[in-house]
């Protein structure tokens, strides 16, 4: 015999189980009449429930709140002034990461190549020298 | 939140309408069309009051089974009442469970089972019964003004919650579209607010 599981019958008089688990504890209830005295009293239990919401105030309507999506405070924290100023930085930074670093050459320097400069093919300078 | 200073936005405007066209109507609306043969108004009714009149008869012992034919039976004999024109009333639950409970003691002098007694037999049923022994009914009101006071103590939130699907007949998915937050979330602030009344009612007891 299985021991009275207090909580799965509660649990199905409050309908939230479903038909599989509902007829497992039906199955215990008819086999033991300690299901069968356990899910009468919680029943007498329930009922008492049911009163307690009749007799409860009614609370006035308040206005529901709607769900906000998950990313919604983010968004809200972004409309503020420092967000603009972090939203504005981290696109100057991005601008700066994805812009095309160019090549220059002054000429006055010759084929020199400076910490910064990019060097194309294997160390051969876009002017045609070699890279020191 | 939203702020009212701030001109509202129409999504919000969209969801409170459909919030608003949710609600369902009172039971007393519902149950004066039920009586006029409105047979929506008769599901609605059914919906919302069925699990009571199930968990009444097994508050009484009556096998689960059998408390769900009996359940069934119930709402039949009152259609049918409705119908042949018998019901000048209909107050829910109420006319419901005093029916299962007509029907239950019906079924028992039929197999002449042996729990039942003659006091059994005349014996309304009901918290609000003027046949049970003052002592039990003050039991009963110490037990409801304890459960009363827990449930106070809960967040406004989860005392709709509980209303809603106790006294309405919300399903948990129901409850959980109202309110606009998750089955999940909205089965455990139930869970939570029953726990705390079972607790106040074991101690009331």
């Amino acid at each position: 015999m299985k021991p009275v599981d207090r909580e799965l019958l509660s649990r199905y008089l409050a309908g939230e189980l479903d038909d599989a688990r509902g007829a497992e504890v039906e199955a215990n209830v008819a086999a033991d009449p300690a299901w069968a005295a356990a899910l009468q009293r919680e029943a007498q239990v329930e009922m008492m429930l049911f009163e307690v919401a009749d007799a409860a105030p009614v609370a006035e309507a308040a206005p529901v709140a709607v769900a906000e999506p998950w990313y919604a405070s983010i968004l809200n924290w972004l409309k503020r002034p420092q967000g603009v100023g972090v939203l504005a930085l981290a696109a100057a930074a991005l601008f700066v990461m994805l812009s095309p670093t160019e090549v220059v050459v002054v000429p006055a320097y010759g084929l020199q190549v400076h910490s910064g400069d990019r060097v194309q093919r294997s160390g051969e300078h876009p002017a045609g020298g070699r890279a020191r | 939140m939203q702020n009212t200073s701030e001109a509202v936005h129409p999504s919000f405007l969209l969801h409170h309408a459909l919030r608003v066209r949710a609600v369902p109507p009172m039971t007393a609306d519902l149950c004066a069309a039920a009586l006029a043969g409105d047979e929506r108004a008769w599901n609605a009714l059914i919906a919302q009051h069925d699990r009571r009149v199930f968990v009444s008869l097994l508050a009484k012992g009556v096998p689960p089974q059998l408390a769900r034919e009996l359940t069934q039976e119930t709402w039949i004999r009152l259609l049918e009442q409705q119908r042949a024109g018998k019901l000048e009333e209909l107050r829910l639950p109420g006319l419901a469970l005093v029916q299962a409970d007509f029907l239950w003691r019906s079924h028992r002098r039929r197999k002449q089972l042996p729990t039942v007694t003659d006091d059994d037999q005349d014996r309304p049923l009901q918290v609000a019964d003027s046949a049970v022994p003052v002592d039990d009914r003050l039991a009963d009101q110490q037990q409801l003004k304890t459960a009363l006071t827990a449930l106070a103590a809960c967040s406004d939130r989860q005392r709709e919650i509980f209303s809603a699907v106790q006294k309405e007949g919300l399903t948990a998915a129901q409850a959980s579209s109202r309110f606009g937050i998750s089955v999940q979330r909205t089965r455990q602030t139930l869970w939570e607010v029953r726990r705390k009344l079972r607790a106040a009612l074991e101690v009331g007891a």
